[in-house]
């Protein structure tokens, strides 16, 4: 089962190092990412603000802005690295095996191009089209995302929210791509939309069986979405796994704090959240990113990067990245009460 | 045509109107008798009231007033003060000769701003930016006539490649009809003021090109049409370019009257007749209907530029709803 499931992956990342350039030096966004996605998984990806999902997703897509620079790493598409092939390769796997819908469908798409139009020409990119295909196709997608298709004609400022994020989705499909990426897809939009775009999303991806990561901060969303999710702390992946598991029995004090910090409705349970904040990713950290906020850590926590481990479990494997993760059990227990973290930041 | 453009339409006609106005009065009030060149004082009292008469200027100035608006509307600006021929006649011919300097430049400075703008711009940081932007700010700020005269006296006098001046070699076309348009003579008469203005109008399109693809570079539409898998080229030229059209499109047509109106220095310099030197010596003999004429001309050419780049505004950018 698990020689069946390496071989199925889409995307394999690994030793992924991603620096951005600043005036004032470097700042170090990703770190050592490994994961892999295999055929038609949906994936969360979950951290807080800044912590490098954005950077993630644009490392895959091929578009970090000028000053980010890959310094060491592989990102595989069906086992061809991404980083080393021509330009012209890596144009033409962009949208066509990978799409991405993104953080704010508001301003991705541009204002002075019809939305039809802006979908066609993805697939313009990619093969020729004629009119009365391209026509058909962009019926069809509208179809498929539940937007009139007499819609395609109209500039993105007539259409509301909901449905520029669900054109966006559209354009996404238009290529019938193998990974489909979605940078917090909904956040600008009311949860009723939100649900009903997700609702859609997944029927969508059970009949065409894309990958999807879905990047986001609401742990819930991945929970109702995701098959397994992955937690990231300022640039480093801490901890992988089913989201069950992970939810249900968190290795990483980073995740149980997450997990905390979610306010149950209908509990008297208060929401706590990790006191603190990131470290400045200029800086450089030889141990675990997270020991400054860890009511963990141990002097080895802050002078070695803690490895990768993998744990066999029922829902397939897990991956932690703390050096005391078997303390995490007990912990767990202790986390709820907001002492346990006050007093680390004290420190 | 919708009710906006009906609006529109019926605010410049106003414009235009109030200048109408404003000129007639402006220049009734104006110190000395505008007259006086054409009705010598030396005549006898008599012959300059009989003179009057004919001018209608013995008449109340409402009934003046009212006289002028009849004129205009049948285009008739009355007879040069200076010639004694038809002032429409003799702006016609002038106008085109401006047209000719001034729009095909204005058009050539405005693409061609435009596209090197985009280019350096979406490159960032080139050499060839830094220098062009230093040069353009520089170039903005020098008075126009004295680029001219730097262009003469070393193209024309030192390097002896252009003429110095006219619109053709005077007295190669005696009767200055339409053939002289078509001569290669004409040609490189007209090369150097073209050359000049082209250059001095390219610095406006290109710094704002520049700047208005730099403000887009970073926009999230940019990057989506990346990861559509466009090329480069067609990120840049259907989409940042696209966009950053918006301002320059719509500030061409405003210009082209202003430019019209600024072709006074050029055409001195080159002793280029057309409707800057026309205005120029009217103004120098004192012939008032010249001069009230090719300010209207221009007042005009103004307001319908105006209206010109509203209209292109519209089709450009769909967020625009007229109503
Ligand atoms: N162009 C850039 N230049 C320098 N630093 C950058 C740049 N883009 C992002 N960063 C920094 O890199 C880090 C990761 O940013 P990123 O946008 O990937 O975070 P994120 O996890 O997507 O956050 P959010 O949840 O707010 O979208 C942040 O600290 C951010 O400040
Ligand atoms: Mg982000």
């Amino acid at each position: 089962m698990r020689e069946q499931q390496e071989n199925a992956a889409v995307l394999r990342v690994r030793g992924l190092n991603v620096d951005y350039q600043t005036k004032k030096g470097a700042a170090k966004a990703l770190k050592d990412i490994d994961f892999a996605i295999h055929a038609g998984e949906r994936v969360g990806l979950v951290g807080e603000s800044g912590c490098g999902k954005s950077t993630l997703l644009k490392t895959i897509m091929g578009v970090l802005p000028k000053n980010g620079d890959v310094t060491s790493g592989r990102i595989e598409l069906d086992g061809v690295n991404l980083l080393e092939v021509d330009d012209e390769t890596r144009r033409k796997a962009r949208w066509a095996e990978v799409a991405m819908i993104t953080q704010s469908a508001l301003n991705a798409l541009n204002p002075v191009r019809r939305v039809g139009d802006q979908i066609i020409e993805a697939v313009r990119a990619h093969r020729p089209i004629d009119k009365q295909e391209a026509n058909a196709l962009v019926h069809r997608l509208f179809e498929m995302v539940g937007v009139a298709p007499e819609r395609a004609r109209d500039y993105p400022h007539q259409f509301s929210g909901g449905m520029r994020q669900r054109a966006v989705i559209a354009m996404a499909l238009a290529l019938s791509p193998k990974m489909i990426v979605a940078d917090e897809p909904t956040t600008a939009l009311d949860v009723i939309v939100q649900d009903q775009i997700f609702a859609r999303l997944r029927e969508l991806q059970a009949e065409n069986q894309f990958a999807l990561i879905l990047v986001t901060h609401d742990l819930a969303l991945v929970a109702e979405n995701c098959q397994r999710v992955m937690v990231m702390y300022a640039g480093t992946l801490v901890e992988s796994g089913p989201t069950e598991e992970v939810i249900a029995a968190p290795k990483h004090p980073y995740t149980i704090g997450l997990i905390n910090a979610v306010s149950v409705l209908g509990s008297d349970k208060q929401p706590i959240s990790i006191p603190g904040s990131p470290p400045d990713l200029m800086e450089k950290i030889d141990g675990c990113r997270f020991a400054q906020r860890c009511p963990l850590a141990t002097s080895i926590c802050k002078d070695q990067m803690p490895e990768a481990v993998v744990i066999a479990s029922p829902g397939g494997e897990r991956m932690v990245r703390c050096h005391h993760w078997q303390q995490a059990e007990d912990f767990a227990l202790r986390a709820s009460n907001p002492d346990v973290w006050q007093s680390v930041s004290a420190v | 045509m919708s009710s906006f453009w009906l609006r529109r339409l019926w605010h410049s006609a106003l414009t235009l109107f109030t200048m109408l106005t404003l000129m007639f009065f402006m220049f009734r009030m104006l110190p000395g008798d505008p007259t006086a060149t054409v009705i010598s004082p030396a005549l006898y009292p008599k012959a300059q009231e009989a003179l009057k008469i004919q001018f209608g200027l013995d008449k109340p100035l409402w009934e003046q007033y009212l006289r002028y608006l009849g004129n205009l509307a049948t285009l008739d600006f009355g007879l040069s003060f200076h010639t004694g021929r038809p002032v429409a006649e003799e702006i016609g011919g002038r106008l085109l000769n401006t047209i000719l300097l001034v729009f095909p430049s204005m058009i050539a400075a405005y693409v061609l701003g435009s596209f090197v703008g985009a280019i350096l711009g979406w490159k960032r940081g080139s050499k060839t930016e830094a220098i062009l932007v230093f040069v353009s700010t520089a170039l903005q700020s020098a008075p126009v006539f004295w680029l001219s005269m730097i262009a003469i006296l070393f193209f024309s006098i030192k390097l002896d490649l252009f003429p110095v001046g006219h619109i053709v070699t005077p007295g190669m076309f005696p009767d200055e009809d339409w053939r002289m348009y078509f001569s290669l003579d004409f040609l490189h008469h007209l090369a150097l003021p073209f050359l000049i203005n082209t250059i001095y109008n390219f610095c406006f399109p290109f710094l704002l090109m520049r700047s208005s693809i730099l403000a887009t570079v970073g926009e999230e539409y940019i990057e989506l049409a990346r990861m559509k898998g466009l090329t480069e080229k067609a990120v840049l030229y259907r989409h940042a370019m696209r966009n950053s059209l918006l301002p320059i499109a719509t500030t061409l047509p405003m210009t082209l009257g202003w430019a019209v109106a600024g072709s006074v220095v050029i055409e001195t310099v080159f002793s280029w007749p057309g409707l800057g030197l026309l205005m120029v010596e009217a103004v120098g003999h004192s012939d008032f209907p010249m001069v009230q004429a090719a300010f209207l001309l221009i007042a005009a050419l103004t307001v319908a530029g105006t209206l010109m780049a509203d209209l292109l505004y519209s089709i450009l950018d769909p967020r625009i709803v007229n109503h």
